[in-house]
């Protein structure tokens, strides 16, 4: 504790350090209860001790310093380490290169949609956004004094926890269900991280993970460091409008798992607003949540209008990393949706398989069905009409096709064979013969 | 039946976690009235508003989440686990 609470003094003028930010750069000043509103300093608690409601870190915003690029000479997540939990070196704990904003116009066209930007995630070392939360999780776990670092994962978190506790020379003890494809846990072996896994689903895995947390010293980046663990998933959308030059999209189409990614991209999206990062007259963001079908309950209680979450006994579907059937954020969620007048949707397996196949065909990117599920989301609400012609649209990608490889549905065709001595070119002249036009006047050629 | 609590409601009923409520067959709502009886004053409110369960308060029997199981009326036997943990906890 101390290493947190001391850099948070007030400076003291006489100190030879006064005038260095306090904390490293954050201008965080505690936690606060998103369901009762108490006030708590910066302490290790992951659920507010007066009602158990979440807890979110809260920020001095008249404080800050830093306009919508962030600190100026910083880089990656770094550059907002002002809007993160406090850390003694951020340009070494939140060394994590932002990714790019990838104009999407093929795609845009074929769904109907204005204009298509992907917040492409797939490109984070360990292959999905979760290296953004793991890498704030384990800074904060390491200045605490933990000795190990744990999660519990649908998947994803697991490699990235791996790689954030690698860097820091601690051991990662990551819960899984049984089963994860080898995208999800090869990383993981080759990070060093010991996989512990859980028969049954994911909710299964958390519960043993959150008994595993009482019970020994690891520090669980999604359970017991919990809010500062989400603080992490707001830097997509700082790098996201800084790359729009401050003009913010009409929509922002997220995928849900626990809710965290979402809920933490509604209190961004605050915060800059309230920092003048957003130029005046651009839109106020609709947030849209993406499920897929087979484990639904945020969509659910969105469509029905409830403000609890009934839990998903058996999630089902192709997307294992988005298979929550109890999400911890999903309240939170479900109150950034609908504060922001955004919507939620759930396609099917196929839908999102479908979406996986679209945006490689289209875009050039391969992503895990996460992103198949925001695909084939844009494809549902561009015919509803909730994404309209004029719009501006931000979709994140946040796992990249490597994780989860198998998952674009019906088998492709079988390779061609060519004999190596006498090779018969009939069968590819015939498909090629099936493709579109060459360009008029014909190609150069012969290639 | 014997309880665990995480450690956010183990600070206000020191000694509770881990403690044999002794007994047949009951509803959730009389074990959890019994473990409220046994901690400290107040300690009620932290389990329970009114006659409903705290909204941010999971119960699980024997690794099951009660609200799949009827919630507060269903039933715990004499040698189930039953774990008081945070819904905030992870996922
Ligand atoms: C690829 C991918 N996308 C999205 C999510 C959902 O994130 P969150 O749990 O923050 O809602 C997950 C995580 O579980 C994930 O692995
Ligand atoms: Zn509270």
């Amino acid at each position: 504790m101390a290493a947190i609470s001391e850099p948070l003094r007030a400076a003291d003028p006489n100190e030879p350090t006064a005038g260095v930010t306090p904390g490293g750069a954050s201008r965080a000043v505690g936690l606060v209860c998103a369901a009762c509103g108490a006030r708590r300093g910066l302490a290790l608690e992951n659920a507010c001790p007066e009602c158990l409601g979440p807890l979110t870190v809260a920020y001095d915003l008249a404080a800050v310093r830093g306009g919508r690029g962030g600190r100026p000479g910083a880089s990656g997540l770094a550059r907002y380490a002002e809007l993160l939990p406090p850390v003694a070196d951020p340009d070494r704990a939140y060394a994590l290169e932002g990714t790019p904003l990838r104009d999407a116009p093929r795609l845009a066209r074929e769904l109907g949609i204005g204009r298509l930007y992907l917040k492409d995630d797939t490109v984070l070392p360990t292959g999905s956004f979760k290296d953004r939360p793991a890498a704030v999780a384990v800074a904060q776990a390491v200045a605490r004094g933990a000795r190990a670092i744990g999660c519990a994962s649908t998947g994803n978190l697991a490699a990235a926890t791996a790689r954030a506790a690698a860097r820091e020379g601690r051991p990662a003890f990551v819960f899984v269900p049984e089963g994860l494809p080898a995208g999800k846990l090869d990383p993981v072996r080759a990070l060093g991280g010991r996989i512990v896994e859980v028969p049954g689903g994911y909710d299964r895995t958390n519960r043993i993970a959150a008994l595993a947390a009482e019970a020994l010293e690891i520090a669980f980046v999604n359970i017991g460091l919990r809010p500062y663990y989400a603080e992490g998933s707001k830097t997509a959308w700082y790098e996201t409008l800084d790359a729009l030059g401050g003009e913010a999209p009409d929509r922002i189409v997220v995928p849900l798992g626990s809710g965290a990614l979402l809920a933490a991209t509604g209190r961004a999206v605050r915060e800059t607003a309230a920092l003048g990062w957003i130029r005046p007259g651009s839109p106020v963001p609709a947030l849209v949540g993406s499920q897929p079908e087979g484990c639904d309950p945020i969509v659910e209680a969105f469509r029905l209008g409830r403000t609890e979450i009934r839990p998903v006994r058996e999630p089902r579907g192709v997307a294992e990393s988005l298979a929550i059937g109890d999400p911890a954020s999903g309240p939170e969620a479900l109150r950034a949706i609908a504060a922001s007048g955004g919507t939620a949707d759930a396609p099917s397996d196929g839908e999102v398989r479908a979406g996986i196949r679209d945006l490689a065909r289209l875009e050039g990117i391969w992503v895990e069905p996460a992103g198949g599920t925001v695909v084939a989301t844009l494809r549902r609400l561009a015919r509803s009409g909730f994404l309209r012609p004029q719009d501006r649209v931000v979709a994140h990608l946040t796992g990249a096709g490597w994780k989860a490889p198998g998952s674009s549905g019906p088998r492709a065709a079988p390779p061609l064979r060519l004999d190596p001595v006498h090779p018969d070119f009939s069968v590819l002249r015939a498909e090629l013969d099936r493709n579109p036009e060459p360009p008029a006047g014909g190609g150069e050629g012969p290639w | 039946m014997r309880v665990h609590l995480a450690s956010v409601l183990r600070t206000f009923a020191p000694g509770l976690d881990g403690r044999e409520f002794p007994g047949a067959e009951g509803s959730v709502a009389e074990l959890l009235e019994r473990v409220a009886a046994a901690g400290p004053v107040g300690f009620r409110a932290r389990l329970f508003e009114g006659a409903a369960l705290r909204r941010y308060l999971a119960v699980y029997i024997d690794g099951v989440d009660i609200r799949f199981t009827g919630g507060l009326a269903s039933r715990v036997g004499g040698d189930s686990r039953v774990d008081l943990i945070p819904a905030v906890a992870g996922g």
